[in-house]
């Protein structure tokens, strides 16, 4: 534990914290380095060290070169995987661990704004999805053209529910690499026009309904109008995990599922057609 | 998060005191999650969790000193055979951030 009279190494606290709202609200995400402890490394007591920025570097720098090298490089990971990590360097930035003479400890924090869920279409399948999504802390947005569907009664947990024609709300919507798609209309033609507007975005997950026959025919159809094999790389149809889902609630578990298991890394089996994606990390 | 940055920001803009505490690391059968955090404020009141029962008792008796002196503080906390009412029960070592989140004078050196 810091002795009381020694310095803290902490930077302007009201910066760090606007800057940490800003990059909420910008949706541009910045890594907080925090001093965790030392053993016979010089750095203050524990706290906010330095503001790692995407293409920027860590500011201020932290102990040596080497030192804050190995701290942008292990940030730049952390922000990569959107999760806290800690990591702990001798003092020239080599790996260490807190059984060595020297150390320093650091806990590396990704200011990361929440996912974002866009569920197009707000039939049966939508409404228990907007609540699982909820649940999960995701932003939820619900998007249909019929007011009598997308309203807030029928929405209670979304953040948003518009009531527009999809192809004008997707033409205005910052689909950014936090954004979750689903797609989920009324009619498949309507999820084909919205997923021809979506291809090519940074989604990382773009689901579609509709069965191997429907999605082949899809796939068919834009491939022949010129879309390229790698543009439906981050497209998942039929949409959601293999676990038998048979109900609306169901199904929308099953997206959900799917969805948990892509921003985890996880390995479930996604009923989707897997032939324009790269293989998943193998289960060794 | 958002909601975490905008307590610190009410709190601190009306000039009142704020620690926070966040889970760096956890060994054993300890269920928080890394980054789970928890905010404590000059009345007592306090944001969020670092894991309920088993920890926050502790981490609560630290912020307090953090809310104080305004230094920050690393923690500790042994949960081998920690057990505690029914069922409630605990095991391995949580690692704990702490730090003031309010600018206050200059340490006495």
């Amino acid at each position: 534990m810091a002795a009381p009279e020694r310095r803290p190494a902490v930077i302007d606290r009201a910066a760090a914290l606007a800057a940490a709202r800003q990059a909420l609200a910008q949706r541009a995400p910045i890594v907080f380095v925090h001093l965790v402890g030392t053993r016979a490394v010089e750095l203050g007591a524990p706290g906010l060290l330095a503001v790692y920025r995407q293409g920027q570097g860590l500011a201020p720098g932290v102990g040596g070169g080497a030192l804050t090298h190995a701290l942008a490089e292990a940030a730049a990971a952390a922000l990569a995987v959107g999760r806290p990590r800690a990591v702990t360097f001798s003092a020239d930035g080599a790996a260490a661990t807190r059984r060595d003479p020297a150390y320093a400890r650091f806990l590396l924090d990704p200011i990361v704004a929440a996912p974002r869920l866009l569920i197009v279409g707000a039939g049966h399948i939508a409404q228990p999805l907007a609540r699982i999504a909820a649940v999960l802390e995701f932003e939820t947005i619900v998007v249909d053209e019929r007011a009598d569907f997308a309203n807030r009664e029928r929405f209670p947990a979304a953040d948003t529910v518009a009531a527009c024609p999809i192809e004008d709300y997707l033409a205005g919507f910052d689909v950014d690499a936090q954004t979750y798609v689903v797609l989920v209309t009324r009619a498949h033609r309507f999820d084909e026009a919205a997923l021809r507007r979506l291809l090519g975005s940074p989604a990382p997950y773009i689901g579609m309904i509709g069965s191997r026959r429907r999605v082949h025919i899809v796939y068919g159809t834009m491939l022949a109008d010129g879309f390229g094999p790698d543009q439906f790389r981050n497209v998942y149809a039929p949409i959601g995990l293999d676990i038998g889902a048979q109900t609306p609630a169901e199904i929308a578990a099953a997206i959900a599922a799917e969805i948990v298991d892509l921003r985890r890394g996880g390995r479930a089996r996604h009923l989707s057609l897997s032939e324009f994606r790269p293989a998943p990390p193998s289960a060794a | 998060m958002d909601e975490y940055f905008r307590q610190i920001a009410e709190h601190a803009g009306r000039g009142e005191r704020v620690a926070s505490a966040v889970v760096v690391s956890s060994r054993g059968s300890t269920p928080q999650d890394i980054g789970a955090r928890m905010l404590f404020f000059e009345n007592g009141a306090t944001w969020g969790t670092v894991g309920g029962g088993c920890v926050e008792a502790d981490v609560r008796a630290e912020a307090v000193r953090v809310l104080a002196d305004g230094q920050g503080r690393a923690l500790e906390i042994d949960l081998i055979d920690d057990v505690k009412g029914e069922g409630d029960v605990c095991g391995g070592t949580l690692e704990v951030l702490l730090e003031a989140w309010t600018d206050l004078p200059p340490p006495r050196t």
